[in-house]
């Protein structure tokens, strides 16, 4: 079985602050990385596809696409900021990197955190509203899409109160797992496997494990520097890696997530771990990359950077298995 | 005045680690940052090459090299390992550096923690054999570049052998051990000794300024206003909620630099925050440290100069351009 070697790419960006929220950080160069809010479109196509077009020579064979408010809903145009690509647009895009060899996956981010592309529907959640605007939006970009093999739904993040953000909504468990089947039942008609971030396993592991279906894709994270187990048998970080490996435990097939966001090594030191850990099995279908920049000029450098890596890393996990 | 925007290239590569250190964790490319003691040059031409000849297109006009083992000595071959540049070869991409219009500026770290490219000679402080291998390397690289306007002599993160000090995970047992810092007294007697010999060079000395976090004891008297000190933050500047700044040492440093009136050139670096540089940069504006003691800024991968970080190099200099463009426009 091929190895999925994924990048993932923003075509919108307003997934971590409303309209209410306060900038961040200081100074007006600095609040590009999960920043503000913007009421235009963040991605500049000049950026975009010098990155699109550097990522078949870095061993790529899959994109995933934050679509947020960078489209032009047929269904929900009252969701997308000025300059938001057209369907027309983002369809010609999807030919063009099929043609490369690179094959598309949508990404919606549902997560109660990351929803302020939502616009004002972010906060009906649990309404009948909501759950409309839900099934108009997977339907439309499945078409857009062409039914795609997979579709992540994100939902990464619920449990963070933030002072940055105008408005916190946090799901509690039993309406997080509802909402979560009701997404996967928009997918299932179009027979679209779902894929969701996995952090939630972290906070509650016996509950996470007992409802998550194994049809859902995993992605975990850790995006520091690996150190291996400590005297007590304990991972470094957030538990991210101690995620992968319970994730792997219990039978679900994984996309781990890699990043320079906080370590350049960290590409490649994630696969050295599953090789470690002995995870590199059947259940793991491959690797995504995520630079976590807006697609504008001033991450052009680290959008090639995180794509460079996983040239290497692919090399280095395939002179380990040559069968992949 | 025109400002300083610089940028740190690694020629040698072993300052961190040494010849007896565990490699951090197994991987074949794990190791290419601050990572393995390197018996062949790390460096890679091609690379370098790359780096070097975009950065006045981000407008950098200084090139601080970091020489450490990947020089051949004239005066101590033995420091040089396999593959290390010699002497013509140096000076011939001084004057192509030159020709781009950047100023080359050499760099040694004699700081106890950085120092291991100095191999046996980083376990002799305090001798007479030491302190001979210093002097002969100072003038030796000050006559390479042809007597230099400044002369970078590291001295950085000395503390973090301390093996009292409470250890983060990355300061544990795969960085040098063995070694122990050098006493206060000891470490500014041989700073002053580094200095003069850079002075008898006719260039200035620049230090990294952590040393202040703990001894911020009597600067003023020891530390000549001539040396230039660079204060170093590599992550992420986050807000308070009520807007204010949180409580850093760096922070602290910086301002105490600032009003003793030392000239400055701080240093950002995307090593563990991409917004880091314009942070830092922005940071200086926000504070009023804006004035003729602040001679510029320095942006610092930490990377060895080879392929896999070609990115990484390449983004630390563009993050650096879009600061200046920022600086700039504020500070017509």
């Amino acid at each position: 079985m091929e190895k999925i070697w994924s990048y993932f790419i923003q075509l919108g960006h307003n997934m971590w602050r409303d309209e209410w929220s306060r900038v961040e950080f200081n100074g007006p160069a600095q609040t590009q990385v999960t920043g503000r809010y913007k009421p235009e479109m963040y991605t500049d196509r000049a950026v975009w596809r010098q990155v699109i077009d550097f990522l078949p020579e870095s061993g790529f064979n899959m994109v995933v696409i934050d679509i947020g408010e960078g489209l032009l809903y047929e269904s929900h145009p009252e969701l997308s900021v000025k300059g938001a690509w057209t369907r027309e647009e983002l369809c010609r895009e999807l030919a063009r990197m099929r043609a490369m060899g690179l094959e598309p996956i949508p990404k919606l981010n549902f997560s109660a955190y990351h929803d302020a592309w939502l616009g004002e529907y972010s906060r009906m959640l649990g309404t009948q509203r909501y759950y409309e605007v839900v099934a108009d939006l997977i339907d439309e970009v499945c078409d857009i899409f062409d039914d795609p093999r997979f579709f992540h739904l994100g939902l990464d993040e619920e449990y963070i109160p933030d002072h940055r953000k105008g408005v916190t909504v946090i799901r509690c468990a039993d309406l997080w797992y509802h909402d979560l089947y009701f997404y996967m039942k928009c997918l299932e008609k179009h027979n679209v496997r779902p894929w969701v971030w996995s952090d939630p396993n972290r906070r509650t592991k016996d509950t996470y494990f007992k409802r998550m279906p194994h049809e859902c894709i995993q992605s975990e994270a850790h995006y520091e520097r690996v150190t291996p187990r400590d005297e007590n048998g304990v991972f470094s970080g957030a538990g991210g890696l101690q995620g992968m490996v319970d994730l792997a435990r219990h039978g679900y097939d994984q996309i781990p997530c890699v990043s320079t966001w906080a370590c350049h090594q960290n590409i490649a030191q994630i696969i050295q771990f599953f090789e470690d850990e002995g995870m590199a099995d059947e259940h793991l279908l491959g690797f995504l990359t995520a630079p976590w920049h807006p697609t504008d000029r001033e991450g052009l450098y680290t959008l090639l950077n995180d794509a460079h890596r996983n040239k290497y890393a692919r090399r280095m996990f395939e002179s380990l298995h040559p069968e992949e | 005045m025109e400002r300083i925007w610089s940028y740190t290239i690694q020629l040698g590569f072993n300052m961190w680690r040494d010849e007896t250190s565990k490699p951090e964790n197994g991987g074949e490319f794990q190791c290419l940052s601050t990572g393995h003691y390197q018996y062949e040059m790390l460096t890679d031409r091609e690379t370098w090459r790359r780096v070097v000849d975009q950065l006045p297109s981000f407008g950098i006009n200084m090139l601080v090299i970091d020489l450490g083992e990947g020089v051949q000595y004239k005066s101590h071959p033995e420091l040089a390992v396999a593959g290390a540049w010699t002497r013509e070869e140096l000076r011939e991409e001084l004057a192509r550096i030159r020709a781009l219009g950047i100023e080359p500026i050499p760099m040694l770290n004699f700081s106890s923690y950085h120092d291991a490219w100095m191999r046996e000679y980083s376990r002799m402080k305090g001798t007479e054999t030491y302190h001979r291998v210093v002097k002969d390397l100072i003038d030796e690289v000050s006559t390479l570049f042809d007597r230099p306007r400044f002369f970078h002599l590291g001295m950085n993160e000395e503390h973090l052998l301390d093996p009292e000090r409470p250890r983060l995970w990355w300061q544990n047992s795969y960085t040098r051990e063995g070694l122990m810092p050098r006493e206060p007294e000891v470490w500014w007697r041989d700073l002053s000794y580094y200095i003069s010999c850079v002075e008898a060079n006719g260039a200035r000395p620049w230090i990294y300024g952590d040393y202040y976090y703990d001894h911020p004891e009597g600067w003023e008297e020891r530390l000549p206003k001539s040396c230039v000190i660079s204060h170093c933050w590599f992550e992420r500047i986050i807000l308070q909620p009520d807007g204010t700044y949180p409580p850093r040492r760096t922070y602290e440093a910086c301002k105490a630099a600032y009003d003793m009136g030392y000239d400055q050139i701080p240093v950002g670096s995307d090593w563990t925050s991409q917004p880091n540089i314009g942070q830092f940069v922005y940071l200086y504006m926000e504070k009023g440290y804006v004035n003729e003691h602040l001679l510029g800024f320095n942006a610092c991968p930490m990377q060895a100069t080879v392929d896999v970080n070609l990115y990484s190099l390449l983004n630390n200099a563009h993050r650096l351009h879009m600061a200046r463009e920022m600086f700039e426009e504020a500070n017509p």
